[in-house]
């Protein structure tokens, strides 16, 4: 399995859990996820995330199943050089990007520059909904959730690079994927008592990859909803893998940077 | 045996909707779920039901519970506004019935005095209170029971045993206002997998004020069982948690009701 959708380190407002790289790969291994894209959760904060994304990256060496992810905010006048320096030095395939938390809207222009950019470095762009349940926020700390239109008019503006969407609520996550071809989207938020297989009768499983939200949620449950007999096993392989593999294949560079 | 306390079916009653139970059960077996605690369909008659309402959640409840007596309990849905006809409700249900607690709502805060004689009538028949709780909701119904509203109820009632819903609702400062209370235990239920709550709770209240429940349908039964397996490591800790909690809160009543 592959998660496209984790990060180490403290995220303030929750209890905490499999802070340290070493916890969450075990974390990940024991939900049998093989390979984890990993960003800062620092960084989602930070007035500047690549610092936090270079700590990031080194700090997962030697944690095979952990590869970093970078996070950028489109709105610095730095963000497509910082991301160029650090594709150029760590194997990176994805970087997130957090709107409600920068202050800015996913459909400025230069969110789309972002994604261009990233894209021309053989890097999947990923935008994050929210990061907690919305009505879980601190009391005076509170995010709205990135609106579904413009989400939408961003997939228009990047078309037909793939787009990632994490952390979408079902409603989200359904209503997008009707309203541009070039979204694609992870299960961490979507939960019902059959989570897939009531997401998979508006969604087709092709849309769909593994995110688990993790350390903020457990990897383990994000892996509960793709097993049972309710979920097929074709579908089970798309959403773990395969789907995975095919979007960052469109998104892959002729040459990478060099890894460590 | 794994026993979950927080299940709601979700078709309008009296009846049983033969399918959704079928479901019900089917998903429980997969996961091992041996018993289900039924909340009932209470958001079918709305936050503040009327008598019918109610009755006709309670009917369904009563139902299900007589037609499946070896996999079901089932709680008494009240509105505690009704004043002596939510005690007859509860007469009803639970003393005359089969039914082996009592569930609330958002009809009032449980802070609140009129959820006096629904707390008086479960100590006279030694029976607990599922009560539904949630911190800091921007949005939320008014009459929401936060963990506050909670700690007052279990201040005034001692000898009232109270599951509060929804430990990832109330979070870690919605557990320290419980923690104090030796008659409240706290559920697994709400919200997504939120990671880190349950290790809190452990820690605040010790694994013998803590149950398993999933909220079912709302959330996924195996989802639910994962998180809290990923949190406890310890087996011991784990069976308390997955049953022998459970058996001690409802079980007694339940099973010679049912």
């Amino acid at each position: 399995m592959i998660d496209l959708n984790a990060a180490v380190g403290r995220w303030p407002f929750v209890a905490g859990w499999a802070e340290r790289a070493d916890e969450l790969a075990a974390a990940m291994a024991e939900a049998g996820v093989t390979q984890a894209h990993v960003s800062a959760a620092e960084a989602v904060l930070a007035p500047d995330p690549l610092a936090a994304t270079q700590r990031v990256c080194d700090s997962l060496a030697g944690h095979e199943r952990l590869v970093p992810a970078g996070v950028a905010d489109p709105t610095l006048r730095t963000a497509e050089a910082d991301l160029r320096r650090v594709v150029s030095n760590w194997p990176v395939r994805l970087v997130k990007v957090y709107p409600g938390f920068g202050g800015y809207s996913a459909e400025d222009d230069r969110v789309a520059a972002m994604v261009q950019a990233a894209g021309a470095e053989g890097v999947l762009t990923a935008v994050v909904m929210r990061l907690e349940d919305d009505r879980n926020q601190h009391r005076v700390m509170r995010v709205e959730p990135v609106g579904g239109d413009a989400v939408t008019s961003l997939a228009a503006k990047v078309a037909p690079l793939p787009l990632l969407v994490l952390n979408g609520l079902k409603g989200e996550v359904a209503g997008l994927a009707r309203r541009a071809e070039n979204l694609f989207f992870d299960i961490a938020f979507v939960e019902s008592g059959a989570s897939l297989p009531d997401l998979l009768q508006d969604v087709p499983a092709e849309r769909l990859v593994f995110g688990s939200n993790a350390p903020l949620f457990y990897p383990q449950a994000a892996a509960a909803k793709l097993a049972g007999e309710e979920v097929g096993e074709a579908q089970r392989q798309a959403i773990a893998v395969g789907n995975i593999e095919g979007i960052l294949e469109v998104v892959r560079a002729p040459e990478r940077g060099t890894s460590r | 045996m794994i026993i979950d306390t927080h299940v709601h079916l979700d078709s309008p009653g009296p009846g049983v909707d033969q399918a959704e139970l079928a479901t019900l059960l089917r998903r429980a077996d997969a996961v091992a779920i041996e018993r289900l605690l039924l909340a009932g369909s209470v958001m079918q008659p709305g936050t503040h039901p009327s008598p019918e309402g109610v009755r006709a959640v309670n009917d369904q409840t009563m139902a299900a519970v007589r037609q499946e007596p070896d996999r079901l309990w089932g709680l008494c849905y009240v509105n505690p506004r009704h004043g002596q006809a939510a005690r007859e409700e509860i007469l009803r249900c639970v003393r005359d019935g089969p039914l082996c607690g009592i569930k609330l709502w958002v009809a009032a805060r449980a802070g609140d005095e009129v959820v006096d004689v629904v707390a008086e009538t479960a100590v006279e028949l030694g029976v607990a209170v599922l009560q539904h709780a949630w911190d800091h909701t921007p949005g939320s119904p008014p009459d929401q029971s936060r963990s506050t509203d909670v700690a007052e109820l279990a201040e005034r009632f001692p000898d009232l045993p109270i599951q509060m819903a929804h430990m990832n609702g109330v979070g870690c400062r919605g557990l320290n206002e419980v923690a104090g209370f030796a008659n409240v235990w706290v559920d697994t239920a709400g919200a997504q997998p939120l990671a880190g709550t349950l290790e809190y709770a452990l820690e605040r209240l010790g694994p013998g004020r803590i149950v398993f429940g999933s909220d079912y349908p709302v959330r996924e039964f195996g989802v639910k069982l994962a998180s809290v397996r990923a949190a406890v490591g310890d087996e011991s800790v784990g069976r308390a948690l997955l049953h022998d909690n459970a058996l001690a809160l409802w079980g007694k009543r339940g099973s010679t009701q049912a």
